[in-house]
């Protein structure tokens, strides 16, 4: 049982706005990662994905998820072979000052013979009837130990106060 | 000019770069998928709508009224 949750750094950022947040040379002392984003970026399509991927190898083509969405009128589920995500992030369309909350959970990610598993659950914040809930499974068949990650927000900027939060777990 | 923060974990030292070109294409692959999730999202809704649309036409053709159409639904 994982017993202890450690900061490893906290990005917020700032008035420029930025496109991708990379985590270089992660730990590899701990048992598990957590991530936990607060994110709003300047699209204004509402239905913005978050997304990532591990070592700078760009989206990986050994990758599958299934997912859960609800949207506020109705609920649906898909899987994907070749993709991942962190659910969706709140832009301009939704109202001002929230922001999106997600948190990823990787267990084993230091582990050379595993393939490596995200559990995903994120949730937009919107005073509308559209706001969505995601729940996923994503397992990224790879066993390469997780030295750096990088998250994007498909072709849109990271808006000032977001945050990235980095965390390592350690098995009692 | 997309940029890119970047972390060093093991010392703490945040700076921010220019994206490299294989940044920028992982970023064009994201921003495709999240237009092609969009396309799917918004099409499924214009089916229901549709579907709604056509539904409630066909019962007032039957001779529903409008406040008997919407008792279905609640």
């Amino acid at each position: 049982m994982s017993v202890f949750l450690q900061p490893i750094y906290t990005q917020t950022v700032g008035a420029g706005g930025t496109t991708v947040i990379s985590f270089n040379n992660i730990p590899q002392t701990f048992t598990d990662l957590q991530i936990v984003i607060s994110s709003r970026t300047n699209g204004t399509g509402g239905v913005r994905l978050i997304g990532a991927y591990f070592n700078g190898t760009g989206y990986p083509s050994n990758a599958s998820f299934r997912e859960l969405i609800g949207n506020g009128s109705s609920v649906s589920s898909s899987g994907n072979s070749a993709y991942s995500t962190f659910g969706y992030t709140n832009d301009a369309s939704q109202t001002a000052n929230t922001f999106s909350s997600h948190t990823i959970y990787i267990p084993n990610y230091a582990n050379t013979s595993n393939f490596k598993q995200l559990i995903i659950d994120s949730v937009s914040e919107n005073n509308a009837t559209t706001a969505r809930q995601y729940l996923a499974a994503n397992l990224w068949r790879y066993t390469n130990a997780i030295t750096s990650l990088q998250v994007d927000c498909g072709g849109e900027v990271f808006q000032q106060y977001t945050t990235f939060s980095l965390y390592g777990i350690t098995k009692g | 000019m997309p940029t890119v923060i970047e972390v060093d974990c093991s010392t703490g030292i945040s700076t921010e770069r220019e994206m490299t070109a294989a940044e920028v294409t992982a970023r064009q692959e994201m921003q495709a998928h999240a237009e092609a999730r969009r396309h799917e999202e918004e099409a499924a809704a214009a089916a229901v709508a549709e579907a709604k649309a056509s539904a409630e036409a066909k019962l007032t053709a039957l001779g529903l009224t409008a406040e008997e159409i919407a008792a279905l639904s609640k």
